[in-house]
């Protein structure tokens, strides 16, 4: 058999298009997870400040929500100590125990952290950030863990 | 006397017919522009010379030929009909192959998905020719511009069609330089040609190692059919990015590749006896060849020009010809394109991310189409 008849004799048109759409959309999917691959990977790298920060928000909402009616609220200050901390944990991990301020910044700077100056000027007032002499600063673990 | 007589209507000069001799010349072709225009030379080098051996005419009944049992050949091209060779060349081309600019721009992925249309298409117009369904899919997956993936569904659908199939995939991988080219210059304008690609994101090593456990999984799942090619894939890529086996994705890139190459291209070669293989039914695969080849390349890129519609960062629409999984072949030739029009233009990393996909999205299509042909 030839022609169009033999198409749709061996179902050919539906063998056509079924199989394009499961092959696009199966490369589709593909494509999806793995440009969330990125995401979920991190999040899993940095599970431990993610949940402490997620069990800190919720302290704090519960904690606002009892004192809602007692005091007016405060304005929300831009430079917020946990999500400073959260948003350089990351960067801790990247540049080991020691590192000099300047890495810190340049890297800061590199991932788009906001305001880098600032918050860095922060993070050593809350004496997060402790220097080690010669322009080398560590970490304070525990007052990181603290504050979260 | 008589014994001399005897033992010369035995030589193949007196057996020779036609068939042999044209055969013999395909096979000359072969073997020169393998060495001499370096087309594809490591596929085209072996098949050359096992289109000359195998169409040495011989005396039937001897045990020599490939399809005559106990021969040696015959034994060797087991590894065809059993789609041995095609899995064990997809093991070290997943050692071989480094995903990173996949995982760095997952859209172009779906290039490598637009190019398969090729197959589909060309289904459609097997079966108007009048080829059984088995037979169609398996010219289709022509279309996917992948030897080892026609020669695996080729074995399991349509055996008989093994040789014309894997010398008219080879041949187009081989002739791409020719193809391809007025194809994208038709399709696409200079301006977009000299579209430039942002570098892509550094990828890390957790990504590159979960990537290949991830996407065996997803497209196994998909197409079940397709495990003896992407399972074998994907675990090379495995061995190649875990860190700890370096020895064996070593293993697989050279030793293991190259023998499962040597005795693909020997065996498909010699398969091409010329009282089998020049039938008029090859010269429709032929032609059904190209125009699957050319349907998936410009499905391709009319499918970036698509995309370019309504993304805010535009692709490169040569890209789009790379979606073929003709690995590194026609990435490749889309690099050179764009560096004739703009020589700082380099497109040879995001194409390489849509030729991976190609070879993935070939190796699901042709589990598709193996799965609708069993129902």
């Amino acid at each position: 058999m030839y022609g169009l008849g033999a198409i749709t004799a061996n179902n050919g048109w539906v063998m056509s298009v079924t199989g394009a759409l499961i092959v696009f959309s199966g490369l589709a999917v593909l494509s999806f997870v793995i440009s969330q691959l990125h995401k979920v990977l991190n999040l899993w790298e940095n599970r431990v400040y993610y949940y402490q920060k997620l069990n800190n928000n919720k302290r704090q909402t519960d904690k606002a929500e009892s004192t809602q009616e007692k005091t007016p609220s405060q304005p929300v200050s831009p430079q917020d100590m946990d999500d400073n901390i959260v948003n350089y944990m990351p960067l801790l991990e990247e540049l080991g125990e020691s590192f000099q301020l300047s890495e810190l910044y340049v890297l800061s700077q590199k991932k788009g952290l906001g305001h880098p100056h600032l918050s860095i000027t922060y993070l050593r007032q809350a004496n997060i950030l402790i220097s080690q002499g010669d322009g080398v600063f560590t970490w304070n673990q525990q007052k990181v863990i603290n504050n979260l | 006397m008589d014994l001399f007589l005897q033992f010369l209507s035995n030589t193949g000069y007196l057996l020779a017919d036609y068939r042999h001799v044209i055969m013999i010349v395909v096979g000359s072709i072969f073997i020169y522009l393998g060495i001499a225009k370096k087309y594809e030379p490591l596929l085209l080098v072996p098949i050359g010379f096992g289109i000359l051996v195998g169409n040495v005419p011989f005396f039937k009944g001897f045990g020599i030929g490939i399809y005559e049992d106990n021969s040696v050949l015959h034994y060797l091209y087991f590894g065809v009909t059993s789609g041995l060779y095609p899995s064990i060349v997809f093991l070290g081309l997943g050692a071989m192959t480094d995903f990173s600019s996949l995982l760095a721009r997952p859209k172009l992925m779906l290039l490598g998905g637009a190019a398969q249309m090729g197959i589909f298409f060309t289904l459609l117009g097997a079966l108007f020719l009048g080829f059984l369904p088995r037979e169609a899919a398996s010219i289709a997956i022509i279309g996917g511009a992948d030897g080892p993936t026609s020669i695996f569904l080729t074995a399991k659908l349509a055996p008989h069609l093994i040789g014309p199939i894997a010398i008219a995939a080879y041949s187009y991988m081989a002739l791409i330089p020719v193809i391809q080219p007025p194809i994208m210059k038709l399709l696409t304008t200079r301006k977009e040609r000299l579209i430039r690609m942002p570098d892509p994101r550094e990828v890390s090593n957790r990504e590159l190692l979960v990537f290949p456990v991830v996407a065996v999984l997803l497209c196994c799942f998909l197409a079940p059919t397709a495990i003896p090619l992407l399972g074998t894939l994907f675990f090379g890529n495995l061995l190649k990015v875990c860190g700890v086996t370096d020895r064996l994705a070593q293993t697989a890139r050279t030793a293991i590749i190259d023998t499962a190459t040597i005795l693909l291209g020997f065996t498909v070669g010699a398969s091409t006896q010329g009282d089998v293989f020049l039938t008029s039914q090859s010269i429709s695969i032929f032609f059904l060849g190209a125009v699957a080849f050319s349907i998936a390349t410009a499905s391709g890129i009319i499918f970036a020009k698509i995309m370019n519609l309504f993304m805010k960062e535009k692709i490169n629409p040569l890209l789009g010809a790379s979606g073929v999984s003709a690995v590194p072949g026609s990435a490749r030739e889309v690099h050179l394109m764009g560096q004739s029009e703009d020589p700082s233009n380099y497109l040879l990393m995001h194409a390489m991310a849509c030729n991976s996909s190609g070879v993935i999205g070939s190796a699901i299509a042709a589990g598709v189409l193996w799965s609708f042909m069993v129902q």
